[in-house]
């Protein structure tokens, strides 16, 4: 009897099928005896953001090694793996979404660790599906990642409505002496540069200064003389451009060009030692910063960032400090809640996770009181380049 | 009228970077009718070399370098890729073409990373001509690319090859049946286009950064400079690069800056209308 006859090869399949389904049982069988805390991070790794998406899942993954070792996650008696998986987004709105599904759908994850607005905010069309619900988190500033009732969100980053007025006090008194009054604000044609603008221009002027002009850009771009051109037409003090360093670093340049000689004011994910890295340092004399504990060097601080650079070979910036908080924080939780698998679970020990956090040594940015809506408030201070190797932080 | 004059220096600069691809796009598309969107690509890995090489050899021989580089390239991807689709329906050098500049933007990102390049520019400090600030730089931009178009119409005019890419361009039959070699028109071609692509990508490497999709933005710009212009025509285009770079700049000072980009469109949509043809090419007669 060959192989070609018809019952050889039926019996063929037959055994094959049964070989591969009882292969598949054992791993299933293997699997269901594991618990695992599954955690995507759907960021940038690609494009013009993608140095600070990088840094932030470098900063997850961090969190995921070192949550175990210091302490091994155990849920009902049983010890827990964390599963970090990264996705890139290529920093657009349907990258971000299309990582978001495969996220929940393929790797089954509980919490998904995002970070700008554009991405994250189309992801919450899919954050509360009741297929495979998950926790959302973002860097996202955008009111409306935490003011549109998802259940399912949490801000570890710096919301301009809760921050802006403390900052916008600090900086007037910073910039008084200089004459800091006049200030244009050149944002990213997104949810957050809209934020950012209007919640500054709001504090701004309450505080007796003026914006004297607005203009927005897109990520991409590499040619801002037209938007400099009008807006140095109007004489700010300084510039306000809110984004990422390595996006920012070109309109410091172009201004320069074009004969600017006021100041710049940077947020958070660019500070100067990151940015001087890029343009000279006198190009950016006189100009602000928002400063973190980060920035304050605290022994906390020094610790996170020996073993950042001995894990990465770098230096860590807020939006690594920050991924490595949101990742702590689900851990935590995951653990309080003595479950992986429920993420409406997880997000109600989501807030207790983070009073931990001061505890514990990790709250890098200092983040406190997680809302029900997903706010945090973090503590941020003036920080200014005063010289071109000398940088002040004004923490009174 | 200072700000006047400096949106039009804005302009001319933006302009003939975008004229510059545009040309490349319209020689390719004009010649062997491939809508090779890898020149973008092709100006990105050319602004690589710059910051690589840049500091070795200096910024001028690091462009000398890229040129070749690209220009070699180019005429490896004509006999590898494009060349076996010859007789392919123009859906598969559509295909072919966007598959090229996944694969180059994929393979930068592997090599090089995602992190932005800074290529410092060659000549520091700037001009002031009638009010208007310009770098020398960007002033250099202009000036060679200028320069770049004028060689290439000479060359397409005066030496033999040139008169065959023109042939071909006209009547690719007929230039066969006159013994013009068709895949050495297409090699000369194509490694025309790249290395021109290269010069773009190096010439504005000092003023945006370098980085895997930095190609993009040039490549769209191009194709709607080539439709505005007319399929065929050089100089046309390179004079629509100056057209949308101008109307981008007088539309962000004067309109609103929020619809920098859409300024190109709202050019293509009008031309579309009033002269489907496009600018600079003449109305074919139906029989």
């Amino acid at each position: 009897m060959s192989i070609r006859s018809k019952p050889v090869r039926v019996v063929a399949t037959a055994a094959a099928f049964l070989l591969v389904t009882a292969g598949c049982g054992s791993t299933l069988d293997e699997q269901d005896s594991v618990e695992e805390l599954s955690i995507g991070v759907p960021v940038p790794l690609s494009g013009p953001t993608a140095e600070t998406g990088k840094a932030y899942s470098n900063g997850v993954a961090l969190a995921a090694k070192q949550a175990v070792a210091e302490e091994p996650l155990e849920i009902d008696g049983e010890e827990a793996e964390v599963k970090v998986t990264e996705c890139d987004t290529e920093g657009t709105p349907t990258g971000g979404t299309n990582c978001a599904s495969r996220l929940a759908s393929q790797e089954k994850v509980i919490a998904q660790l995002a970070t700008f607005s554009s991405e994250a905010i189309p992801m919450m069309a899919i954050n509360e599906d009741e297929k495979a619900p998950f926790i959302l988190t973002a860097t996202s500033s955008a009111d409306k990642f935490t003011r549109s009732g998802n259940k399912l969100v949490a801000r570890f980053w710096n919301d301009p409505k809760t921050y802006m007025p403390q900052f916008a006090k600090s900086l007037f008194k910073a910039g008084s002496k200089d004459g800091l009054q006049d200030v244009a604000v050149m944002a990213t044609a997104d949810e957050f540069g809209e934020t950012y603008t209007a919640e500054f221009e709001r504090n701004w002027t309450d505080l007796g200064g003026s914006v004297v002009a607005k203009a927005t850009f897109k990520n991409e771009a590499t040619d801002f003389y037209p938007q400099l051109s009008s807006i140095m037409k109007k004489k700010p003090d300084a510039i306000s451009i809110p984004t990422v360093c390595s996006a920012a670093a070109p309109i410091v340049t172009q201004a320069r060009e074009l004969g600017y000689k006021g100041d710049f004011i940077m947020i958070t994910p660019c500070q100067p030692e990151a940015l001087t890295d890029i343009v000279p340092a006198k190009d950016v004399v006189g100009s602000y910063f928002e400063g973190t504990p980060l920035s304050l060097d605290s022994e906390g601080a020094q610790k996170f960032k020996q073993s950042y650079e001995k894990e990465f070979g770098s230096q860590p910036d807020p939006a690594a400090a920050s991924g490595y908080i949101a990742a702590r924080v689900i851990i935590e939780a995951a653990r309080i809640a003595d479950n992986v698998a429920d993420p409406y679970e997880i997000r109600s020990s989501m807030p207790a996770a983070l009073e931990k956090a001061d505890d514990q040594g990790w709250n890098y940015l200092g983040f406190s009181e997680l809302t029900d809506e997903g706010n945090t408030t973090a503590d941020i201070h003036v920080r200014r380049q005063v010289k071109p190797d000398q940088v002040r932080d004004y923490t009174n | 009228m200072d700000v006047f004059l400096q949106q039009l220096a804005n302009g001319l600069m933006s302009g003939s970077i975008y004229g510059l691809i545009a040309v490349c796009v319209a020689l390719v598309f004009g010649v062997l009718g491939i809508p090779q969107f890898a020149l973008g690509a092709q100006a990105m890995i050319a602004g690589y070399l710059v910051f690589f090489l840049g500091g070795e050899i200096g910024f001028a021989g690091a462009l000398a370098v890229a040129v070749l580089a690209s220009a070699l390239i180019g005429y490896v991807i004509q006999r590898v890729v494009f060349s076996p689709l010859e007789n392919a329906e123009s859906s598969n050098l559509f295909l072919a073409a966007a598959g090229l500049m996944f694969v180059m933007q994929g393979l930068a990102l592997m090599i090089f990373g995602p992190n932005r390049k800074i290529v410092p520019e060659p000549i520091d400090g700037t001009l002031n001509i009638l009010g208007a600030t310009i770098t020398w730089h960007r002033l250099g931009i202009m000036l060679v690319c200028a320069a770049a178009v004028l060689c290439l119409q000479a060359f397409l005019k005066r030496s033999n090859i040139g008169r065959a890419i023109r042939a071909t361009a006209q009547n690719p039959k007929g230039a066969k049946v006159v013994g013009i070699s068709p895949r050495r028109v297409a090699g000369v071609t194509m490694a025309l286009g790249c290395g021109l692509a290269g010069l773009a990508g190096g010439l504005l490497a000092p003023v945006a950064q370098v980085y895997p999709t930095s190609g993009d933005v040039l490549i769209l710009k191009a194709f709607i400079i080539v439709a505005v212009a007319g399929m065929g025509s050089i100089p046309g285009a390179l004079i629509c690069g100056y057209l949308v770079g101008i109307a981008e700049s007088f539309g962000s000072a004067y309109l609103s800056v929020a619809y920098h980009d859409i300024y190109s469109l709202i050019l293509l949509f009008l031309v579309l209308i009033i002269r489907p043809q496009g600018l600079f090419v003449r109305e074919v007669r139906k029989i």
